[in-house]
């Protein structure tokens, strides 16, 4: 018999606990709070030292400012000696193996220099839409992570993350965002309320040949958050939800609604055994 | 399609086998009698208490302090205890240190240890348990700090040791703690997760992992679960320098549950895409193996540092092919030499990891005994609606659409990540639905032939890899996917589907709808 099929579950109570709605989409997701990504493919085609300074046509448009050439770009003194990876859409998502220096103090100064001097040229940055969540000085490479927003939503599993030596020189980039319309509608068309409630009775679908009824209980475990949620090049807005069951799965579920129409976007197994 | 809700439900886990277990009251393997008077967490009592001070443990657990590789659950165990000294305490009397705390304990809530006490208890007492899990998860904390990581952000992680749970020990990243539960051994006896210092680091390593990555890249794709796992598996390595996990919970798992193959030996020999059944656990093993070898090559300390860093190099959505590329780049920052380099690599290629698919003879299947599209209008997920179980995309369903692609070449393929490019008027992607991941492809064989290879978890490769959309009117309609493969150029596959106008349904089911 195979082992998953030892399941005996008994009966199911949705528990809803109070208080989970307390996170509205305007107070917005915590900035340096653990979010996301989307399942779209980063592959990451390597730029070789022959053919790494590719036409502005093999280069997402985005990339390149107006007027800028960007095999100039790549073959500046700064760039030359850097291994430069793109995806087939032409989006940089790593640069490494090599060496820039930045006068910046600290982990934030010497990010925001490089924003400044390369983000949108490479990466398609716009600073501004970028908010700080992670900050590790205390390692090597020390490393400084950014999520995108729009609107100060956070964009789930958009993010840069850049990493420096002990100098503070940026030694490894790698981009997660892609391009997105800044007049994407953030706006929410159902309560969190109502999306916990589609998140916690989502758990009660029947299976073909195996319900899941029987789990004892399932409440929600976490308050909400807000995020835009990328599925390939389509965008939604989404809350995401922790739920928890209880006998015999005792198991965390992270769940995504569509804030949209409180259908669910994903559903996964969080904690981890 | 990322909705694999139901799936999941029914997945075995690494240190679980769900059975249905009535809790009765229970004490530690042993005589001791405990009173339960709730789950009362206990503060901190003093705040001057020792640094460190001596408690009894097993040198990774029964088994092997014992050196019996056959010692059974059920033995007296107080002669393989060894007395060894307990650190990181933060003075406050408790098994408490800046990362993680053992305040409560939910068996054995009036048992909780603290320092006043001594901590030179014998496995019958609670007490030895706590403080099994607390030291071997600083000791794992000590390795990743001297392998020059960054745990600020690890924050405080509680520890329950006698969690409530049978067959089970877990890692929570939305409560931050770890859960180590029992195996019932029969007449009121346990086999308590926490006995093992194995589940201990993997577990504890879980919340390494989601520190130096984050819970959202591990948890991005199907590999990346299994990444999660294999790398807290390594962790487990570097505490008790062993390549078996879990001789002692696991081996209990597998003896009361009739089952094999729970324990994971990284000496073994899997290999990339074959061996992949798309489970977390069972698709971690070529990974942990491929670390593992690369820890005996280099040694414990670069290996450590390799591992910690390439965790946190780890971009947003990671598989497989994004960890080697992780490895690779955190030996190069790391500043390793050729030939250490060229050894990781090698490692990597050995097992299988290190590709460069290619899509370019994907087509649609051929196979005359199969579909080319399945739709499975039923009601497996909430998401679908309106299905009438007739395996035809009608107007007004939501419903779950498998692709079967053909691999006609004599080559297997790792995992390929899919995206709907090209959706006609009269049907809709619903959010989330539109992409998603064929975890392997068999040589000369179509998905389902994979699907039905020996082992896989089919329902949850089946929802990985289709789409969930919506009919809004009736016609041929024709589709574009596009296919990326493991380190290779993406190529479109076009497909095509009659949507008809039969009556939708609030329920029903129908097995042959799944391939």
């Amino acid at each position: 018999m195979h082992k998953r099929y030892l399941l005996l579950i008994p009966t199911v109570f949705i528990v809803a606990t109070a208080g989970f709605f307390l996170f509205s989409p305007q107070q917005k997701a915590s900035p340096v709070l653990v979010s996301p990504a989307s399942e779209v493919t980063t592959s990451q085609a390597p730029i070789s030292a022959q053919s790494r300074a590719p036409s502005s046509k093999a280069l997402a448009p985005d990339i390149v400012s107006p007027g800028e050439n960007i095999e100039q770009l790549l073959n500046s003194a700064s760039l030359r000696a850097w291994d430069i990876r793109a995806d087939e859409q032409g989006h940089i998502k790593k640069i490494t193996g090599g060496l820039m220096s930045f006068s910046g103090k600290n982990l934030v100064d010497a990010s925001q220099q490089f924003f400044s001097q390369y983000g949108k040229r490479l990466f398609g940055l716009n600073p501004k839409a970028l908010a700080l969540r992670q900050v590790n000085e205390n390692a090597f490479p020390k490393a400084i992570i950014y999520q995108q927003t729009i609107n100060g939503i956070p964009v789930y599993q958009s993010r840069i993350a850049l990493f420096f030596d002990a100098d503070m020189n940026l030694i490894h980039a790698s981009s997660d965002q892609t391009s997105i319309d800044d007049k994407h509608d953030t706006s929410p068309g159902v309560s969190a309320m109502q999306a916990a409630q589609s998140a916690l009775a989502s758990l009660q679908i029947s299976t073909h040949g195996q319900g899941l009824q029987n789990i004892s209980a399932a409440s929600l475990a976490s308050s909400s958050e807000y995020f835009v949620f990328k599925d390939g090049e389509s965008l939604a807005n989404a809350y995401r939800f922790v739920v928890s069951l209880g006998e015999p799965l005792y198991e965390e579920r992270e769940v995504f609604v569509d804030a949209a129409n409180a259908k669910i976007i994903r559903d996964r197994v969080l904690s981890r055994k | 399609m990322n909705l694999n809700s139901l799936s999941e439900f029914l997945k075995k886990s690494l240190f679980t086998v769900s059975v249905l277990v009535v809790l009765s009251a229970c004490g530690a393997s042993g005589t001791e009698t405990v009173t339960k008077n709730g789950n009362v967490p206990t503060t901190g009592s003093c705040s001057a208490g020792p640094s460190s001070m001596a408690g009894n443990i097993f040198l990774e657990n029964p088994r092997q302090a014992s050196s019996i590789g056959t010692l059974s659950f059920t033995a007296n165990l107080t002669s393989y205890i060894t007395n060894n000294t307990i650190d990181s305490l933060d003075g406050t009397c408790l098994l408490e240190s800046d990362h993680y705390r053992i305040v409560s304990d939910s068996l054995f809530p009036s048992k909780v240890a603290v320092t006043t006490d001594g901590f030179n208890f014998v496995p019958s007492d609670p007490r030895f348990q706590q403080v099994m899990a607390f030291h071997y998860a600083n000791e794992l904390k000590k390795n990743v700090l001297n392998a020059n990581a960054d745990l600020s952000a690890l924050g405080m992680i509680t520890i329950d040791a006698h969690c409530n749970v049978a067959n089970n020990a877990f890692y929570s990243p939305n409560s931050k703690s770890l859960c180590f539960g029992y195996v019932n051994a029969g007449g009121g006896k346990k086999v308590w997760a926490a006995d093992d210092a194995d589940v201990i680091a993997h577990e504890s390593g879980h919340s390494i992992n989601h520190t130096l990555s984050s819970t959202s890249v591990l948890n991005s794709s199907g590999e990346a679960g299994a990444m999660d796992e294999a790398y807290a598996d390594y962790w487990a390595y570097s505490v008790n320098s062993n390549s078996v996990i879990s001789e002692w919970f696991l081996g209990a798992l597998e003896f009361y549950n009739s089952i094999t193959g729970v324990i994971r030996d990284a000496s073994a020999n899997h290999s990339y895409p074959n061996d992949m059944v798309y489970e977390f656990h069972d698709d971690s093993r070529v990974f942990s193996e491929a670390l593992w070898d690369i820890r005996l090559g280099l040694g414990a300390a670069k290996a450590d540092r390799l591992v910690s860093t390439s965790l946190s190099l780890l971009p947003a959505t990671s598989r497989f092919h994004q960890g080697v590329q992780a490895l690779e780049d955190a030996a190069n920052l790391l500043g390793f030499s050729v030939a250490e380099k060229n050894l990781v690599a090698a490692k990597l290629n050995a097992k299988g990891l290190v590709r460069t698919d290619s899509a370019a003879s994907l087509r649609i299947s051929t196979n005359g005994a199969h579909k080319t599209v399945y739709v499975i209008d039923d009601h497996t997920l909430s998401a679908q609606t309106g299905g009438n179980c007739n395996g035809a995309l009608d107007v007004g369903e939501t419903a779950i659409i498998l692709v079967n692609i053909e691999n006609p070449t004599g080559s297997s393929m790792g995992m390929g990540a899919v995206s709907l490019a090209g959706v006609p008027a009269g049907v809709s992607v619903v959010s989330g639905g539109g992409s998603g991941e064929f975890f392997r492809m068999k040589p000369n064989s179509d998905f389902v032939d994979t699907l039905n290879s020996s082992g896989v978890y089919k329902e949850d490769a089946t929802l990985a890899a289709a789409f969930l959309v919506t009919a809004t009117s009736a016609g041929a309609k024709a589709f574009t996917m596009s296919f990326t493969p493991m380190g290779g150029s993406s190529v479109n596959l076009n497909f095509s589907l009659t949507v008809g106008s039969a009556a939708t349904s609030s329920g029903c089911s129908n097995a042959a709808l799944w391939p």
